[in-house]
């Protein structure tokens, strides 16, 4: 066993960090109020291999290890959950699930084009009727003739509206359930393809999540990601690496409350002395802390597990469901520990709050974790 | 409108239970400790005291008060017995006591409720066997008409009162399949007296609380009981045994908040008199929070724990529904054990390494309350009577 | 035989405590309990009309509406029928005016044989109300009674508690004996049936006008005592608890009685 970050790791670390104290912290409230999305900080992150981190450098990537990759996202989204969310999205679920299912053509293709922060990679699974059960997806990808013709509604799609590509999945057999699922890569500009509305959210505000339309949207048959009705293996794949994700920026989010809770602790004063001298102050922070530090530990040995090539579903889910929840509840214990103040705009802990709040939802539900879990277990 | 207060014979009722338990119960608490089954004498003061006759009909020499009344007394005794034993005792023969009252035959009920009123003669509930607990329609025991009789063939296992009724005299409403093949819809509940009774071999096993009842269980063989020893209809039993359930389901949250309000009682006389870093111990915040947190939970408990018994009341008088009465009952032994042990638990943490002596005397209350997660329908049980009464019988999982 | 108890509902002084500024109790959250002393009379009241075999027990109080449960509690361990004499009027009574109303109310009642009280009731604990009411009533009275026996003729012979013993005396109806438990007393917890009985026994509330009388002898008008200011005496000296083995700590008490003159050396 060995709980030591590798220097390279630390140095990561310590170069995100300023980064995001330099680049992200000033703008974090502008996004969430705003829902503002800078464009500018993308750009940036895109130079410095933020937009392709686990990508191979063949192909525009940073090709840096899993854990580091958790690592970057704990630091982003310490400061923003809009924007770790869409880095998080971005590299997983799109140049992820590409250069992970892709061929060699589309790797080549699309890589190192959307590896730059210009543009972005969405994935659309969920539909109106279909979230957790992934087998009720009602889109459709006919073959005619060269081109697949989409037929369907996607929605909540992080990212949707600002991607330059899609990876839809689609049924492509639909007497086969899962075993009928099919992934697809779907420019910006395929006639059929709409955009729909924008939602408006809870918390990460600055994130966009978008509903996209299919009406006979014809896609070049070679756009198919991965085989034909084993697309869901494949975005399952994906998903179980989203997940160890999402448990990143948890944990991100909760050190932020930690961080924020502590220094206020420090200098808020009632009864004559700092609101950090009672017990009931410092049991709380105590246990956010122990409880952040168990959730990255969860979520570095699934990252660690993937770096080693062994099996890691089941940790990754263990993370999420972890990490999210435990989030919450620092997240809530923070507004407690700042009182009147933390239920105020002004300070930034009511936004961990409504941010993390997604994390118990996306990319998974903590119920659908605690299933995988089980079935896992041989239940 | 809601009217919080108890009716004036019951306020009379509880001032005098509370004499009674601190002159003649709680001088005999401290014997209790391994006694492995219930003294005579503690039974015989319940007796004298007619607390084991208070909601049984007037004409078999009960009281026939009402079930909140019951629920007086059971709290009161928690209160004093922390490890639970007598409660426990209190509260079968109650529940027993009135499903026998309710559906027994006029024979059974003369031959039976007198004896147990005055504290001759035990009534237990024997329906778990070693492989089957909450999931009844897969019991073994078979019971099958006979001429003039009945035979039974089977085991049971985990069963409160099994010593005494064995020694002193008595039986325990018992639930056995008569039709099979119909499942919960076949099964007939019935007296079996255990005393003397050729077939009957008793096996006994120790808990780890509330260790002056006995727990054990036994093997029946060809046992034969008389005709007007069955229990409501042949085929209904299943029935028949949830409204005791449900009766001592209720009782035993009261049970949970007696013992744990003790316990708060005990923690807080501790609390203010033991000191740490120069000041008493409930001068600080984390335990002061924890001591508020308990007493909100416990007071909350006790009135889940009276409701549910006031609407098995309403429902005796055609005044409340199944649905009602399921719901508050559910709900109050869902969240009562598992309230009063983390209160318990705390006090016990207070008090240090002296919490985890056997000299302490919360940790009987702590290893007592602990068996009804599991006791009378488990915690789990709770919540799929809650989610089946709130999304419908067709969600039951397991249909 | 009529024979009738007085009793009076107080504060579980044993759950009590003393304001520190005002003096006065903090009754706040202190349950009300029926007077052990007047629990112990009606007891052995109840118990000598058992033992006459015929009669009846009327137990009265005078008190708020909420001294009702005082009553019922006698009813429950045996009384036959109670009285509540409850009027605004009669509050701020000292024990003269006390004792004038429940003479009233006894009058009022009829012919009697004997009345019972407590000795003193443990909140105010003075011990007056017994005899002022015998002298109302025009009728011998025995204070400091634990025992009473009475035999086929209604001859009463009673054991009166004095400090090294006791006196026996003989005597009979009317009379008013106030009652003194032994230490040994342990009141009697009537269950649930005698709780149930109660609630069908006859229970009269009395108001001024129903009791009649001199109005001006009731409540603060009619008290000759008015407490005008509640305080604790500052304590003196210091105490000094001596421990260990009972030889070793007598010898060391006698050393200090030695010491400061109380015993001499012979």
């Amino acid at each position: 066993m060995n709980f030591k970050l590798t220097d390279m790791q630390k140095l990561f670390q310590k170069t995100i960090r300023e980064f995001c104290e330099k680049e992200i912290k000033p703008i974090s409230a502008k996004i969430d109020k705003e829902e503002y999305f800078p464009w500018d900080l993308y750009r940036k992150m895109g130079k410095m291999g933020l937009m392709g981190m686990t990508v191979p450098q063949k192909y525009g990537g940073a090709g840096i290890d899993k854990v580091s990759y958790m690592i970057a996202l704990e630091e982003i989204s310490r400061y923003c959950g809009s924007t770790g969310l869409t880095v998080e999205a971005h590299n997983t679920l799109g140049v992820g699930y590409i250069y992970e299912r892709g061929t060699e053509e589309q790797r080549k293709k699309y890589l190192p084009k959307y590896t730059t922060g210009e543009a972005f990679v969405a994935l659309a699974i969920t539909e109106p009727n279909a979230g957790s059960d992934v087998a009720s997806l009602q889109t459709t990808a006919v073959l005619e003739g060269n081109e697949w013709v989409l037929n369907g509604t996607k929605q909540f799609i992080t990212s949707g509206d600002i991607a330059g590509i899609t990876i839809v999945m689609a049924k492509t057999d639909k007497t086969k359930g899962v075993k009928g699922i099919s992934a697809f890569i779907v420019e910006k500009d395929t006639p059929g393809f709409k955009v729909g509305q924008l939602e408006d959210k809870l918390g990460v505000r600055g994130s966009r999540t978008a509903q996209l339309f299919f009406e006979d949207c014809q896609v070049p048959k070679e756009n198919i990601l991965g085989e034909k009705d084993l697309g869901f293996i494949g975005v399952m794949n994906t998903l179980d690496r989203g997940r160890t994700a999402v448990g990143a920026m948890s944990v991100g989010i909760a050190r932020g409350a930690l961080e924020d809770s502590i220094e206020y602790a420090k200098q808020r004063e009632q009864f004559g002395r700092p609101i950090g001298k009672f017990q009931a102050i410092q049991w709380k922070i105590a246990d956010m802390a122990t409880e952040t530090d168990a959730a990255r530990l969860l979520v570095h040995r699934a990252a660690f597990l993937e770096d080693q090539g062994l099996p890691f579903s089941k940790e990754a889910s263990m993370a999420k469901l972890f990490a999210s929840e435990m989030a919450m509840r620092a997240t809530r214990n923070a507004i407690q520990v700042f009182g009147g103040y933390g239920y105020i705009r002004e300070y930034p802990v009511e936004r961990y709050f409504r941010d993390v709040k997604l994390c118990e939802i996306g990319e998974g539900t903590s119920e659908v974790q605690r299933i995988i879990i089980a079935k896992q277990l041989g239940l | 409108m809601v009217d919080y207060r108890f009716n004036e014979e019951q306020e009379l009722f509880r001032e005098s239970i509370k004499e009674f338990c601190a002159s003649e119960i709680a001088p005999k608490t401290e014997k209790l400790e391994g006694a492995r089954q219930m003294p005579e004498d503690v039974i015989k003061a319940l007796a004298n005291f007619e607390l084991l006759g208070l909601v049984i009909d007037p004409e078999y020499g009960g009281l026939g008060t009402d079930v909140v009344t019951a629920g007086i007394a059971v709290e009161e005794l928690a209160r004093t017995d922390l490890s639970c034993a007598i409660p426990v005792l209190f509260l079968v023969e109650t529940s027993w006591g009135h499903v026998l009252d309710k559906y027994g035959t006029e024979e059974a009920k003369k031959e039976i409720l007198p004896k147990m009123i005055k504290g001759e003669q035990i009534v237990g509930i024997a329906t778990t066997e070693s492989d089957i607990g909450s999931d009844l329609g897969s019991m073994k025991t078979k019971i099958s008409k006979k001429g003039n009789k009945y035979v039974i063939n089977g085991e049971k296992m985990y069963i409160s009162g099994v010593a005494e009724a064995v020694e002193y005299g008595g039986g325990h409403v018992t639930l056995a399949k008569m039709t099979p093949e119909k499942g919960t819809r076949g099964m007939s509940l019935f007296y079996l007296p255990l005393k003397d009774t050729p077939g009957i071999t008793p096996t006994y096993v120790e808990d780890i609380g509330r260790e002056a009842i006995s727990c054990g269980g036994f093997d029946i063989k060809n046992v034969e009981i008389p005709k007007h020893y069955l229990i409501g209809e042949e085929n209904k039993g299943f029935y028949i045994v949830h409204e005791g359930y449900e009766l001592a389901r209720g009782l035993i949250s009261l049970v949970c908040a007696g013992a744990a309000a003790k316990a708060l009682e005990n923690g807080i006389a501790y609390i203010k008199e033991r000191k740490a870093f120069g000041r008493p111990i409930g001068k600080y915040e984390g335990i002061q929070f924890k001591l508020a947190e308990h007493h909100v939970r416990i007071q909350a408990l006790r009135d889940l724990g009276y409701k549910a018994l006031w609407t098995y009341n309403q429902e005796m008088q055609g005044k409340a529904s199944r649905f009602e009465v399921s719901m508050a009952i559910a709900m109050a032994k869902s969240v009562a054990p598992i309230w009063a042990f983390d209160a318990i638990n705390d006090v016990m943490q207070w008090q240090g390494a002296f919490g985890y002596t056997k000299e302490c005397e919360d940790q009987k209350a702590w290893r007592g309350v602990r068996s009804f997660t599991l006791a009378e329908g488990s915690s789990e049980i709770m919540k799929l009577i809650i989610a089946r009464e709130l999304l419908g019988k067709e969600f039951l999982a397991y249909r | 035989m009529k024979l009738i108890v007085c009793v009076k509902q107080v504060p579980d002084t044993t759950e009590v405590k003393v304001d520190p500024k005002t003096h006065t109790l903090i009754r706040d959250g202190v349950p009300s309990i029926l007077n052990p002393y007047d629990h112990y009379a009606v007891e052995e009241c109840v118990r000598i009309k058992e033992k006459i075999g015929e009669g009846s027990v009327t137990v009265i109080t005078m008190g708020p509406p909420q001294a009702r449960s005082a009553l019922m509690r006698c009813l429950a361990i045996g009384a036959d029928d109670a009285v509540l004499i409850s009027d605004k009027v009669f509050a701020g009574s000292d024990t003269f005016a006390t004792a004038y109303t429940l003479s009233q109310a006894i009058r009022k009642l009829g012919p009697f044989d004997m009345v019972f009280c407590g000795q003193q009731a443990i909140d105010g604990d003075t011990a007056q109300v017994g005899p002022e009411l015998a002298q109302q009533l025009g009728i011998p009275q025995v204070t400091y009674v634990e025992k009473i026996e009475i035999d086929d003729k209604h001859k009463l012979t009673i054991h009166k508690q004095t400090e090294d013993g006791y006196h026996i005396l003989e005597t009979k109806a009317p009379i008013l004996l106030a009652l003194l438990p032994p230490a040994s007393f342990q009141p009697e917890h009537p269950p649930m049936s005698s709780i149930l009985k109660a609630k069908k026994k006859p229970f009269n509330v009395w108001d001024a006008k129903v009791l009649g009388g001199d109005e001006s002898k009731f409540g603060l008008e009619g008290s000759f005592t008015q407490v005008i200011k509640t305080y604790s005496p500052p304590s003196r000296g210091k105490c000094e608890i001596i421990e260990g083995e009972d030889k070793e700590a007598a010898k060391k008490l006698g050393d200090i009685l030695l010491k400061h003159e109380a015993l001499t050396k012979r």
